[in-house]
C-alpha cells in the first residue's frame, strides 16, 4: 500500500506539468540549434583552413619588392636609358665594360651565343693549341649576325668595342635595353613583403625600407644610395619552369632541374609499381583461394599502407643506396624511384582489389561457360571492365608520390644541383624537395620562389586529381 | 531454314571424325599461363618481402647501434671540451694537450681524433703516449685544437628508452627527448583535429543535405591531398607569425610545436572526419528513428544514439590519425625546430623522431657514423609505435562495433 503511494507521489513530483514542459522543450530546442551552429562551425573552419592555406601561397608568390640598382641608370648616361638609341646603349656598355673583356666575352657566350659550358671549353681547348677559333666559324654555326671586319678575328680575343657591336647586331632595341638594365645597371631584390602586409601596414614597410637604405649605405660607404618604390612582383614566372636553381640570386632561381627529376622518377615509379600492383591485386582476387597465404599477404599490406613514408626512406637508404650499391650506383633517381614504388604499391594494390572485386561475377562465369583458362578470363574480361578503377587508384597514388618529400630527404636527392637528370643513374632532385630546401634558405626572397614553386605543384597535383574524377566518374557511369 | 537443317545434317560426320581419332579435350598444358600465375603470386609476395626487409635492416643496423661504443668529447671540469694544442703527424707518438687533463685519459683507454681511433699507452703531465691507427684506422695528421673523444659504453636498450638526453655529441642517446617532442606536436595535433572532425563527421551525416555533402566532400579530399611540405610552409610562413601577434615573440620564437602542431591537426583533419563519418553513417536509420519517436532533438539523437553506436569508428579514426601524426615529418622539420631537448612546453622549438631523421639523413650520411646507426633506432621505434597504433586502430572498430541486423 505504502509503496504504491510513494510511486505515485514520485511520479507526479517527476512528471513536468505543462509550463515546465514548454520551458524544457524551449530550452532543448535552443541547445540543438546551438549545437547545429557549432557543428556548421567546424565545417567552416575546415574550409577556411584550407583558404588560409591557398591565401598564404598567393600572398607570397605576389609580393611587393624593392629593387635597389647596383649602378644609377643616372650616371650612364644623360637621358633616362628608356630614351637611349641602339647607338647609345652600346655605348654604355662599351663604358661600363671598358677594361672587363673578359666578363663580356662570357656574357656574348651565354646570352647571345647560347653556348653550352662544354662548347666554350673546347674552344679554349683549341684556342690553347694554337688555332684560331674565327668569329666567322662560331657565329656562323649559331646563325648569329656579325661584324664584318672581325670576321676572321679569334673570338676569344675579340676587343670590348667589338664585343659590344656583336651584341648590338644580334638584338633589337627592347633586347638591348633588357641586355643593359640586366648586367650594367644589375638590379638586386633588397626587400620583399607579402601582399597584404603591404596593402594592409604601409607604415612599417616604409620604416623597413629606410632600415635597408641606412644599410646598403653603410655597406657600399655611399650616402646617395636610393631603393626603388615598392612594386608588384609575381614570382611566378616563366623562367622559374625553363632555368636552373640559383641559391645565390632568388629572382633568378628556376625549377627545371627539379621538375625533370620529378619526371623523370615518377616514371621509373610507375614503371615498377603499375605491373607489381595489379598482378598483386589480381593475385589476391583472382588467384588465392582464402588460405592462409592470402590473410597474411592481405594483413600485410593493411599494415604497409600505414607506415610512415620515412620509414620507407629508411628502408631505401640502406636497401637501394647502400646493400643495392652496384645496381642502382648509390643516390640515384633509380633508388630513389624504387623506393617510391615500394611506398605507393599498398595504395595501388587496394584500389586495383577494389576494382576487381567490383566487375560482376556474371562476365566471369560466361567467361568459363565457353572455355576460357583462368587467365584468359582475367586478361580479356576482368581487367578491361577494372581499367578505369585502376587508372584512378594509380592516378591518386602518383599524386601522392610527386608531393612526397619525406622519403627522398632519407633516401638523398641533391638540393643544389643544377644539371639536368641524363638517365636513371644520374644524380637529381625533385620538385617538393626543391621546395623544401627553398623554405630552408635564410634569404627570405627565397620563400617567395617557394610560393610560386608550391603553386606550380599544387597545379600539377590537382590537375592529376581532376583527371582521376573524371576517370572515377565515367566509370561509375558506365557501371549503372 | 534451310540453313539450320545444313548446319544438322553436316554435323555428324564431324563428329564421328573427331571421336575416331580420340579429340583430346583434357586440359591443356599452358606454360606462359604457368609464368603469368608464377609473375602474379610473385607481386603479392612484394608487400611481404617489403615488410620482412623494413623490419630485417631496421632490426639488423638498430643492433649495430646498441653494440658501437660511443665516442663522447673529453670535457674538464668547467665542461669545456679538451682538444690539441698541436698539430700531431705521422711521426709523433704523442699528444699535446692544451691544458693538463691527464686526470681524465687513462693508460689503456681507447681515444679518436677525428676518424682515427688511437690506445694510450702512457699519461705523463700533458702529454699521451699513444698506439695509432687501431682498428684498421689510418694514421693521418692532425690539426690543433682537434677534439679528444673517449671510448664510452655501448650505448643500453634501457638508456635508450629511458635517457631524456639526445645529445650524440657527448655520446647521450635518450630517445625520450625526441619522444617528448613527437607527443607534444601529435596531442596538440588532436586536440585540434578530433572535435573538429567529429563536429564536420555529426554534421556531414547527421545534418547536412546529399547536396551540400557532395559539395563540401570535395573540398575535405583536397585538403588531404596538400603534400605536407606545404602545410610545413603554412606553418612557417603564415601561423606563426599570427601566433607570434597574440602570443607575442618573446613567448613564441620562430621555431615552435604550437604551430606545427595545430598546422598537423589541420592536415589530419580529413582523415578523422571522413573515417568518422563513415562509422555514423554506418548506424541504421531505424536507430535514429527510435530516438525521434521519443521525442528527441537532433541533437540529442546524434550524440546520445548515433555517436555511441558509431564510437569504434570514432576511436579508430583517432587513433590513426594519431599514428599519421606521429608518422608525419615535413611540418615538424619545417616548423618545430630542430632542438632535440626533452620538453612539453608547446611555445619551445623541438625536434620530434621524424624531424631528427629528416635533419641528420639530409646530406650525405657516411656510413660508418653512430648517427647514422642512431637513424634506424628511431626509425625501429618509430615504425614499432605507428604499427602498434594501427593494428589497435583496426583492433578497436571490431571489438567495439556493436552490431545492428
Amino acid at each position: 500500500m505504502s509503496v504504491s503511494e510513494n510511486t505515485t507521489a514520485s511520479t507526479t513530483q517527476y512528471l513536468p506539468n505543462e509550463e515546465q514542459l514548454q520551458k524544457n522543450i524551449a530550452r532543448r530546442n535552443r541547445q540543438a540549434k546551438f549545437w547545429e551552429y557549432v557543428f556548421l562551425a567546424s565545417i567552416i573552419l575546415a574550409i577556411v583552413s584550407l583558404l588560409m592555406l591557398f591565401f598564404s601561397i598567393i600572398r607570397q608568390t605576389f609580393s611587393y619588392v624593392v629593387v635597389y640598382n647596383q649602378v644609377n641608370p643616372d650616371t650612364l648616361a644623360d637621358k633616362p636609358l628608356e630614351e637611349l638609341s641602339s647607338d647609345e646603349l652600346t655605348a654604355v656598355i662599351i663604358t661600363f665594360y671598358q677594361s672587363d673583356a673578359n666578363d663580356l666575352r662570357t656574357l656574348v657566350f651565354n646570352e647571345v651565343l647560347g653556348l653550352s659550358s662544354s662548347d666554350q671549353q673546347a674552344i679554349r681547348d683549341r684556342e690553347r693549341a694554337k688555332e684560331t677559333v674565327t668569329v666567322k666559324e662560331i657565329a656562323g654555326d649559331k646563325n648569329k649576325e656579325y661584324p664584318a671586319e672581325s670576321a676572321e678575328k679569334s673570338i676569344i680575343r675579340l676587343t670590348v668595342p667589338e664585343y659590344a657591336q656583336f651584341i648590338q647586331l644580334n638584338f633589337d632595341d627592347d633586347a638591348l635595353y633588357d641586355f643593359v638594365v640586366e648586367y650594367v645597371v644589375q638590379p638586386l631584390i633588397v626587400g620583399s613583403w607579402p601582399l597584404d602586409e603591404y596593402l594592409l601596414d604601409r607604415d612599417s614597410i616604409d620604416a623597413d625600407i629606410i632600415q635597408i637604405e641606412d644599410q646598403l649605405r653603410e655597406i657600399n660607404d655611399d650616402p646617395s644610395i636610393e631603393v626603388s618604390e615598392p612594386k608588384l612582383r609575381s614570382w611566378l614566372q616563366w623562367h622559374l619552369i625553363v632555368d636552373t636553381i640559383d641559391l645565390s640570386r632568388p629572382e633568378d632561381a628556376g625549377l627545371r632541374t627539379a621538375i625533370l627529376g620529378s619526371l623523370m622518377m615518377i616514371s621509373i615509379t610507375i614503371l615498377v609499381a603499375l605491373p607489381l600492383g595489379v598482378g598483386a591485386a589480381i593475385y589476391l582476387e583472382e588467384y588465392a583461394q582464402g588460405g592462409w597465404m592470402e590473410r597474411l599477404i592481405q594483413t600485410n599490406i593493411d599494415n604497409l599502407a600505414g607506415v610512415p613514408s620515412i620509414i620507407y626512406g629508411i628502408l631505401g637508404l640502406a636497401l637501394f643506396v647502400r646493400i643495392l650499391d652496384d645496381i642502382t650506383q648509390g643516390r640515384t633517381i633509380l633508388s630513389a624511384a624504387l623506393t617510391m614504388a615500394l611506398l605507393i604499391l599498398p595504395v595501388i594494390i587496394i584500389n586495383a582489389q577494389e576494382a576487381i572485386r567490383s566487375v560482376p561475377d556474371s562476365l566471369r562465369q560466361a567467361s568459363y561457360g565457353i572455355g576460357s583458362t583462368k587467365w584468359q578470363t582475367v586478361w580479356n574480361h576482368v581487367l578491361p571492365n577494372a581499367m578505369p578503377g585502376i587508372l584512378t587508384g594509380t592516378i591518386l597514388a602518383i599524386s601522392r608520390a610527386f608531393g612526397e618529400t619525406a622519403v627522398l630527404v632519407v633516401v638523398g636527392s641533391i638540393t643544389r644541383i643544377t644539371v639536368d637528370p641524363s638517365g636513371p643513374l644520374s644524380r637529381y632532385t625533385v620538385l617538393p624537395l626543391q621546395i623544401y630546401a627553398l623554405i630552408t634558405q635564410p634569404q627570405a626572397q627565397f620563400r617567395n620562389v617557394a610560393a610560386a614553386g608550391i603553386l606550380l605543384l599544387l597545379a600539377i597535383l590537382l590537375s592529376l586529381n581532376a583527371a582521376a574524377v573524371i576517370l572515377r566518374n565515367r566509370f561509375s557511369k558506365r557501371a549503372v | 531454314m534451310e540453313n539450320q537443317q545444313a548446319v544438322v545434317t553436316g554435323t555428324p560426320p564431324v563428329v564421328t571424325e573427331g571421336l575416331d581419332n580420340k579429340l583430346d579435350l583434357r586440359k591443356k598444358a599452358r606454360p606462359h599461363e604457368m609464368l603469368i600465375q608464377g609473375f602474379l603470386f610473385f607481386s603479392g609476395a612484394v608487400s611481404i618481402l617489403t615488410s620482412i626487409a623494413i623490419v630485417i635492416v631496421l632490426g639488423n643496423e638498430a643492433l649495430l647501434f646498441f653494440q658501437t661504443p660511443t665516442w663522447a668529447e673529453v670535457r674538464d671540469e668547467t665542461d669545456a671540451i679538451v682538444s690539441l694544442s698541436a698539430e700531431i703527424t705521422e711521426d709523433t707518438t704523442s699528444l699535446p694537450l692544451a691544458e693538463n687533463k691527464g686526470q681524465f685519459l687513462k693508460a689503456g683507454q681507447k681515444i679518436r681524433l677525428d676518424n682515427e681511433i688511437m690506445q694510450i699507452v702512457a699519461v705523463e703531465g700533458d702529454v699521451l703516449t699513444v698506439e695509432r691507427g687501431l682498428e684498421d684506422t689510418t694514421k693521418v695528421a692532425h690539426q690543433p685544437q682537434t677534439h679528444i673523444r673517449l671510448e664510452g659504453d655501448n650505448i643500453s636498450l634501457v638508456e635508450f628508452l629511458t635517457g631524456t638526453s639526445w645529445q650524440p655529441h657527448i655520446g647521450e642517446f635518450g630517445v625520450l627527448a625526441l619522444v617528448s617532442a613527437t607527443l607534444t606536436i601529435s596531442f596538440i595535433a588532436m586536440f585540434v583535429a578530433l572535435p573538429l572532425g567529429v563536429g564536420v563527421a555529426i554534421y556531414l551525416s547527421e545534418y547536412a543535405s546529399e547536396g551540400s555533402r557532395n559539395k563540401i566532400k570535395p573540398i575535405l579530399e583536397i585538403l588531404a591531398g596538400v603534400p605536407t611540405v606545404v602545410y610545413g610552409y603554412f606553418a612557417l610562413t603564415f601561423i606563426t607569425p599570427i601566433l607570434q601577434g597574440i602570443l607575442g615573440k618573446e613567448t613564441l620564437g620562430i621555431y615552435n610545436m604550437l604551430s606545427a602542431g595545430i598546422v598537423m591537426g589541420i592536415m589530419i583533419l580529413p582523415t578523422v572526419a571522413s573515417m568518422s563519418e563513415d562509422a555514423l553513417r554506418a548506424v541504421p536509420r531505424a536507430l535514429r528513428e527510435a530516438s525521434y519517436g521519443l521525442g528527441s532533438t537532433k541533437l540529442e539523437t546524434s550524440t546520445k544514439v548515433v555517436l555511441p553506436a558509431g564510437i569504434s569508428g570514432v576511436v579508430a579514426a583517432f587513433i590513426l590519425g594519431m599514428s599519421r601524426a606521429v608518422g608525419e615529418t615535413m611540418i615538424v622539420a619545417i616548423a618545430a625546430g630542430a632542438r632535440p631537448f626533452f620538453s612539453f612546453n608547446p611555445f619551445e622549438a623541438a625536434e620530434t623522431m621524424t624531424g631528427h631523421i629528416a635533419r641528420i639523413s639530409t646530406g650525405d650520411l657516411p656510413r660508418t657514423t653512430i648517427d647514422y646507426n642512431s637513424l634506424f633506432a628511431i626509425g625501429l621505434t618509430l615504425f614499432l609505435v605507428t604499427l602498434v597504433l594501427n593494428i589497435i586502430s583496426r583492433q578497436v572498430s571490431t571489438w567495439l562495433r556493436e552490431e545492428y541486423d
